[in-house]
């Protein structure tokens, strides 16, 4: 009786402390300077692997190294990556995840957060809703909206519905 | 951005619909998925409207030349209710079946699987006829080509009928779903159609640069 009362404040605490973590984690963060940042790009399979990679065309250099997450059977996806990385070169750490919708964005964006949740590493999740969402959000625009650093759409209807997110106008 | 083109009751009145829609030389490059045929659950869509404002689209299709030309991408289509192995020689079949033409006739007809790029096709090209995903959307228009796009509405709850109709109430295209194809080709008048602006990612790249606190 004793052991089970024990065990259930103890898991109380460790989920108010998790709370308070996420918290911590999903509030607005001061911009720390760096020279550069590493990027975990989550792509999707065909048509969100080159909005992705329009993306990532005009980012600088200092957004290295780049690592990608693709299907195993998306061939294609590894096909185009490839192409668009055969000129660009590596280079040093930071962190942050870039994803445009698919589907396996999710876990991935999920882990991210819990580096930080955990204090490992804060992860910065920026996810730019894919062009094709005009008037509502996807299914991983939803769930990661509340859950992303930068929540980025492309058509002003998505920003009147979601004023927090930022709108920039067509980027791809 | 490269898709898939299959045979069947639907792309066969697409085809013919295009050769009596574009008498005289036009060379459409094909692309995009035509889903099997379906008596179920289809919606019928809004009839597409034609923007009040003239048109001011560069290279339109001419309907005094002849047809001249025909590029088809033929995969398997993967993800149909009933997914049809399509080797380009089936679709080549096919194809010359339903219009009655013979190579010589009809002039060059290539068909292709995967290309690393549909750029010289799509530059040569007078008229785009694609499935209404964002990159092949993107990719005709920024072409400045006039371009109609097929909705899969058999993909994840119709999610291309959004792009291809704010598309359409901007002036940039024609949509229509694979049983209205055939009407839609011999009642569109791409005169109509505006040029597509190009997107601006450097807004993206300079936001990013900002609120990462990346130093120049």
């Amino acid at each position: 009786m004793g052991g089970t009362l024990i065990l259930a404040a103890a898991a109380g605490a460790v989920a108010v402390l998790l709370a308070v973590r996420l918290w911590v984690v999903l509030r607005p963060h001061a911009a720390v300077p760096r020279r550069s940042l590493s990027l975990l790009v989550v792509a999707g399979s065909g048509g969100h692997t080159t909005e992705i990679l329009r993306l990532l065309e005009n980012l600088s250099d200092a957004y290295s190294p780049r690592h990608y997450i693709i299907a195993d059977t998306d061939e294609m996806s590894a096909h185009k990556i490839n192409s668009f990385e055969v000129n660009r070169a590596d280079r040093n750490p930071g962190a942050m995840v870039l994803c445009n919708g698919p589907g396996t964005c999710v876990p991935i964006c999920i882990s991210a957060l819990l580096l930080g949740i955990l204090g490992i590493k804060k992860v910065i999740i920026v996810y730019v809703e894919s062009i094709c969402r005009v008037e509502h959000l996807s299914l991983s625009g939803k769930i990661l909206f509340h859950l992303s650093d930068y929540f980025i759409v492309q058509w002003p209807t998505l920003k009147e519905k979601y004023p927090k997110s930022v709108y920039l106008g067509r980027i791809v | 951005m490269l898709h898939t083109l299959g045979p069947g009751p639907a792309w066969g009145r697409a085809v013919v619909a295009l050769r009596r829609a574009l008498p005289s030389t036009t060379r459409p490059v094909l692309l995009g998925t035509l889903p099997r045929r379906s008596g179920r659950g289809r919606r019928a869509l809004p009839p597409p409207q034609a923007p009040s404002r003239p048109a001011s689209l560069r290279g339109t299709v001419s309907r005094e030349r002849a047809f001249s030309g025909l590029v088809v991408r033929a995969t398997p289509a993967v993800g149909h209710d009933d997914p049809v192995p399509c080797s380009p020689s089936l679709v080549c079949d096919t194809f010359f079946r339903v219009f009655a033409w013979s190579p010589s006739s009809c002039g060059a007809i290539s068909f292709t699987t995967y290309k690393d790029s549909l750029k010289e096709d799509l530059q040569k090209a007078d008229l785009v006829i694609s499935h209404a995903g964002a990159g092949s959307c993107l990719e005709s228009l920024e072409k400045r080509k006039p371009l109609t796009v097929v909705i899969n509405e058999k993909l994840m709850n119709n999610h291309q009928l959004e792009l291809a109709k704010q598309l359409h109430k901007d002036g940039h295209l024609f949509y229509c779903t694979c049983g209205t194809l055939p009407g839609l080709l011999q009642s569109m008048d791409f005169s109509t159609l505006k040029c597509f602006p190009l997107g601006q990612p450097e807004k993206f790249s300079a936001f990013l640069d900002k609120v990462v606190g990346l130093q120049k």
